[in-house]
């Protein structure tokens, strides 16, 4: 796989990352000693086997869940020595999300849902109009910009939550079977329009996907297997 | 089906603080249901056992009236009729003054009769008798509490004056408080042999009242008809007015209504928002069972049985805690007077608590119905496929129906005709609370961007999303209607307390400026002058009175005629005469004249020349309305009238009473004129005494009022929990996904605060508004209940209801609170 950035110092990094989770009596290791290291400007696909555990290191890269073992270096801080309030203004600045089921918030309008990380950030929103408009440019939803998320399509909905993630420019996505939850045409277009986002504006996009040509528009792919990285391209 | 009820049974378990809120909805409303229509039957019987305490089992006495040709009555024509009763007593009543030393006397109320007949009508328990006598002449039975006071034994003689013959009497026995022993509040009470006492009294072995007992299969009525030919100059009455009590106990029953039917309506809200999650959560599941051959109408038969389980619980619940309420009620709203002697007993009809059970039921029932019929008519694709999207276009038609809610609370106590003007004020206010609840949503949206303003000033940008989350959440808008619910009761209810509270003093401060209103036996102008003559008596204003007596023209009874003189009234009951003073008081004692009251000219729309039939016992005169004073003295059945008329067309021989103005203390000087006067029996209070005795009662009244509406507003606050748990269980994911895009642990519970004080201050500001709405329909409620007091809004403590529903949403929102804190990020977002 070919580098589209230029920089090649790693934006993630983890050392020994493993996770646990308790059933009953029973551990189950669903993460094992994972080493992985995170170029900038990339665009990785993490692929396996249902249960394998690839959603999982994906939301303990984004800080949302704690390893049991282990550490995430995030733009070289480590990430299990922050406490609740810098890690949120981490999320909030450093990271993007994007989920499945594109997890807006339908009382709130396209606006509303992509201005929400600069409201949490306590910033002015008037301040942000521009980056506003750029963004709405970008993901094609100018007209759409008052519409709540019940009245958008599948894609619609995707692309205001890639807005969304990228409203406080942040320098890494991590997209969460982005197009797991939409047809194909549509599918295509978003991983288009993550693919550009990579591209153009150099953002660290990681990736967890079941599909083999949405992998194809990323620059390395690891591939997870019963919580081990069995492949890395 | 079995499965699916043992589904449903562990959902019930499972959600333990659902299942007690709608118990917990329906037992209340179906208690206070069952309390409130009890409670006038309680009190009626209480009531009716305090009347019965001088007349016994009698069904109908027979006494000399005004008119009769003797103070006495003859046997003979009720004997004719022996064949229909069951018995016919004679008896004697008079009254004595018992020498407690030198020149003090106590008055003390003497009945005549043979043991026997006392027995035959009344209980009587002796805790001490004269061993080897019998209750013969010149002995008496005192009561416990007499003997007690008196310091009195068996055997011992008591020096009763009666008229003015001293009488050496021996106590015979010492009764227990039973029968007309009961209430010796007012006086001390004896039982004398009949003989004696027709002695004592020269009536030559007469009785002054004739006690009969029905018998059985007679029907009361016509034998009272029958007697009346017999005795057509005398009064031939059941012992007591059934009317009477009615009146007494009705003041009472119409708020507890009411208050009942806000409580229920509440209630109704709470099972209809709970099933509505409830129907919404099964929804996947009824979506399996369905899509596995379960037919609509089983699941819908199951969701009613869940519905059927909390009506059955609730209504089981109400019925216990409604004893319970009953108790208390009834333990709250008798006066002392009757409550120091006798048992307080609850009237519990079985009746009753089948209705209250099946009408829990029912309530359970249809609050339930319309989330279950809704999800019936979701097509199995739709929810198998989460399709489920909510209509748009109904909203409009709520604002609508709101609007129109609320206009027609407004027209209909208007347009309502007298008789049912009590129902339609009523229903007016729930139509408020309706219209309330169904323009919320808008009330809302239209001042959400003022509000993003506010709170973004107060709070920054988390109190702009808090805002924004409101709008829409469905769970919050219920919490911010229980809310205006509970304001809007607990303001009616606070307001008419106070009102009736400061109208009352009002009333004794401003228009009774006499010092003291007294009465005595034989009141004529020599007793005034003596009266004017003794220590600390500056001035006194006799007068004559009459009440209950019917006009014509009205089909109503005016509570009380009061005599007026000339303009030196003034001096004692200060009206407003409308600015017509000089002029009404001037003309007054030209002709038969009436000033009536404000109240009464706008309740039968009378003019000044307006001609009114008074029905005196003596004949019917015809009296003209000269003018009109503004006052809600009698609660506005109430009349002046000139002196000389008055006194002619009742026959009445002496002044009623007389209001007093005194140099020194009331009390002392009344004290004194009791003690002067005892002979006559004078008895009297001061303003200061009657003030404080009206207050008492309509304290009893109101606080019991205000209960109830502190129990609605206990309902709403449990409901305000579990509707802020249930939004915090929808909102979940949303929280979540707040969470993953950068919101920390302190910014969500910060948002969830800040939604409860403004979900708060919504229900508290638009429950404010809602009870200005509402104290716009009081006084017609007042008016149907017959109490007409001004009410007003009190606008100083309007805060406190804002403050208060900010404060429950606030305290409610502790526990989403903290679990929120606790959220795991991933599987809200992934499994919600």
């Amino acid at each position: 796989m070919s580098n589209w950035g230029e920089k090649v110092e790693n934006i993630i990094e983890t050392i020994g990352l493993c996770k646990n989770y308790q059933l009953g009596d029973t551990t189950v290791e669903i993460l094992k000693d994972i080493n992985l290291k995170i170029k900038r400007s990339s665009f990785y696909s993490i692929m396996g086997p249902s249960g394998s555990g690839k959603s999982t290191l994906l939301y303990l890269l984004g800080g949302l869940d704690k390893p049991t073992e282990g550490s995430i270096k995030i733009n070289g801080k480590e990430l299990s020595k922050m406490k609740d309030e810098e890690e949120s203004r981490m999320r909030r600045n450093d990271i993007g999300f994007v989920f499945q089921f594109y997890n807006l918030i339908p009382n709130l309008d396209v606006e509303e849902n992509i201005m929400l990380p600069i409201l949490l950030d306590g910033k002015k929103l008037k301040d942000y109009k521009e980056s506003l408009d750029e963004i709405l440019e970008i993901v094609g939803l100018t007209e759409r910009r008052k519409h709540t998320p019940r009245e958008l399509s599948g894609g619609q909905q995707q692309r205001v939550a890639i807005a969304r993630a990228l409203i406080n420019k942040p320098e890494i996505i991590f997209a969460d079977e982005p197009i797991g939850n939409l047809d194909s045409k549509t599918g295509i277009e978003i991983m288009k329009l993550l693919q550009e986002i990579n591209v153009k504006q150099g953002k660290t996009i990681v990736q967890v996907t079941h599909s083999r040509e949405a992998a194809e528009y990323g620059t390395d792919l690891i591939m997870v297997r019963d919580g081990h990285i069995c492949e890395s391209k | 089906m079995e499965i699916i009820i043992k589904f449903i049974v562990r959902s019930i378990k499972e959600n333990k603080f659902r299942t007690f809120l709608i118990i917990f909805a329906v037992a209340l409303s179906g208690a206070l249901y069952f309390a409130s229509t009890s409670l006038s039957d309680s009190l009626v019987e209480i009531y009716t056992n305090k009347m019965r305490q001088a007349t016994g089992n009698a069904d109908i006495m027979i006494f000399p009236k005004r008119g009769s040709p003797a103070g006495v009555i003859s046997e003979a024509p009720a004997l004719r009729l022996k064949d229909k009763t069951h018995y016919i007593i004679k008896a004697i009543s008079g009254t004595g003054r018992y020498k407690i030393a030198n020149k003090n006397y106590e008055r003390i109320s003497l009945t005549g009769m043979t043991l026997n007949d006392y027995k035959k009508i009344n209980d009587l328990e002796l805790a001490e008798e004269l061993g080897g006598a019998s209750f013969e002449s010149n002995s008496i039975i005192i009561s416990k509490m007499t003997a007690e006071k008196y310091h009195l034994n068996i055997g011992d003689q008591m020096e009763i004056y009666i008229g003015d013959v001293r009488r050496n009497i021996k106590v015979y026995g010492i009764a227990l408080p039973t029968g007309m022993f009961l209430d010796e509040s007012q006086e001390s009470k004896a039982l004398i042999s009949y003989r004696s006492l027709c002695d004592y009294m020269q009536t030559k072995g007469k009785p002054t009242t004739i006690y009969i007992k029905a018998a059985d299969g007679v029907s009361v009525d016509s034998l009272i008809g029958e007697l009346q030919k017999g005795y057509p100059k005398y009064g031939v009455e059941e012992p007591f007015s059934k009317e009477q009590i009615y009146d007494n106990t009705s003041m009472l029953s119409m708020p507890l209504l009411l208050m009942t039917l806000i409580v229920t309506f509440m209630s109704i809200f709470i099972i209809y928002s709970s099933f509505k999650v409830i129907t919404l959560e099964k929804l996947p599941i009824i979506g399996t069972f369905r899509s596995i051959g379960a037919s609509r109408k089983m699941m819908d038969k199951v969701l009613l049985m869940e519905s059927l389980f909390y009506g059955v619980a609730g209504g089981l619940a109400a019925c216990a805690i409604g004893i319970g309420i009953l108790y208390i009620m009834t333990q709250y709203t008798t006066p002392d007077s009757i409550k120091e002697y006798i048992e307080i007993k609850i009237n519990i009809s079985f009746i009753k608590l089948a209705i209250t059970f099946i009408l829990s039921v029912i309530v359970c029932l249809i609050s339930s119905m319309a989330p279950i019929i809704k999800v019936s008519k979701i097509p199995l694709k739709e929810i198998v496929l989460g399709n489920i999207v909510s209509k748009k276009k109904r909203k409009i038609r709520k604002d609508v129906l709101g609007i129109l809610c609320i206009i027609a609370a407004f027209i209909l106590p208007i347009i309502s005709s007298r008789s049912l003007s009590a129902v339609l004020s009523g229903l007016s206010v729930i139509l408020t609370l309706v219209g309330i609840i169904n323009i919320l949503p808008i009330i809302i949206k239209s001042t959400s961007k003022i509000s993003e303003k506010l709170f973004y000033k107060v709070f920054g940008n988390i109190g702009i999303l808090a805002v924004k989350n409101i709008k829409g959440n469905k769970s919050i808008l219920n919490s911010i209607a229980l809310i205006t619910i509970g304001v809007v009761t607990l303001l009616m209810i606070n307001n008419i307390s106070i009102n009736v509270s400061v109208e009352v003093i009002n009333f004794y401060k401003k228009t009774c400026i006499s010092d003291m209103e007294v009465w005595m036996n034989n009141m004529d102008k020599s007793s005034v002058r003596g009266l004017l003559r003794h220590e600390g008596v500056e001035s006194v204003y006799p007068l004559y009175g009459t009440y209950g007596i019917e006009v014509k023209e009205l089909g109503e009874k005016l509570g009380c005629i009061e005599s007026i003189q000339d303009e030196s009234y003034t001096k004692y009951i200060q009206f407003d005469y409308m600015g017509k003073q000089k002029e009404l008081l001037s003309e007054i004692n030209n002709d038969r004249y009436l000033i009536m009251t404000v109240i009464m000219k706008n309740r039968y729309d009378l003019k000044e020349g307006d001609k009114l039939t008074l029905k005196f016992p003596s004949g019917d005169r015809v009296y003209t309305i000269l003018g009109f004073v503004n006052t809600f003295m009698w609660n506005g059945s109430f009349a002046l009238a000139p002196d000389t008329y008055l006194k002619n067309d009742t026959e009445a021989k002496y002044y009623n009473s007389a209001y007093v103005k005194v140099k020194g203390d009331p009390k002392m000087v009344l004290e004194s004129l009791k003690k002067q006067y005892s002979d006559r029996y004078l008895g009297g209070m001061t303003i200061e005494e009657m003030l404080n005795a009206n207050k008492e009662s309509n304290d009893q009244l109101m606080s019991m009022l205000i209960g109830f509406s502190v129990l609605a507003l206990i309902i709403g606050s449990i409901g305000v929990i579990n509707n802020l748990i249930i939004s915090f269980i929808e909102r979940k994911q949303s929280l979540a996904v707040l969470r993953s895009i950068g919101m920390s642990k302190k910014q969500v519970i910060q948002m969830l605060f800040i939604e409860s004080l403004y979900s708060g201050s919504i229900g508290g500001l638009v429950g404010i508004g809602g009870g200005i709405i509402v104290m716009k329909i009081v006084p017609y409620i007042l008016e149907a209940m017959q109490v007409p007091v001004p009410t007003y809004l009190v606008p100083g403590v309007l805060w406190i209801y804002l403050v208060g529903g900010m404060a429950i949403t606030v305290l409610a929102s502790i526990s989403p609170a903290k679990r929120s804190s606790k959220l795991n990020i991933i599987e809200a977002i992934k499994y919600e």
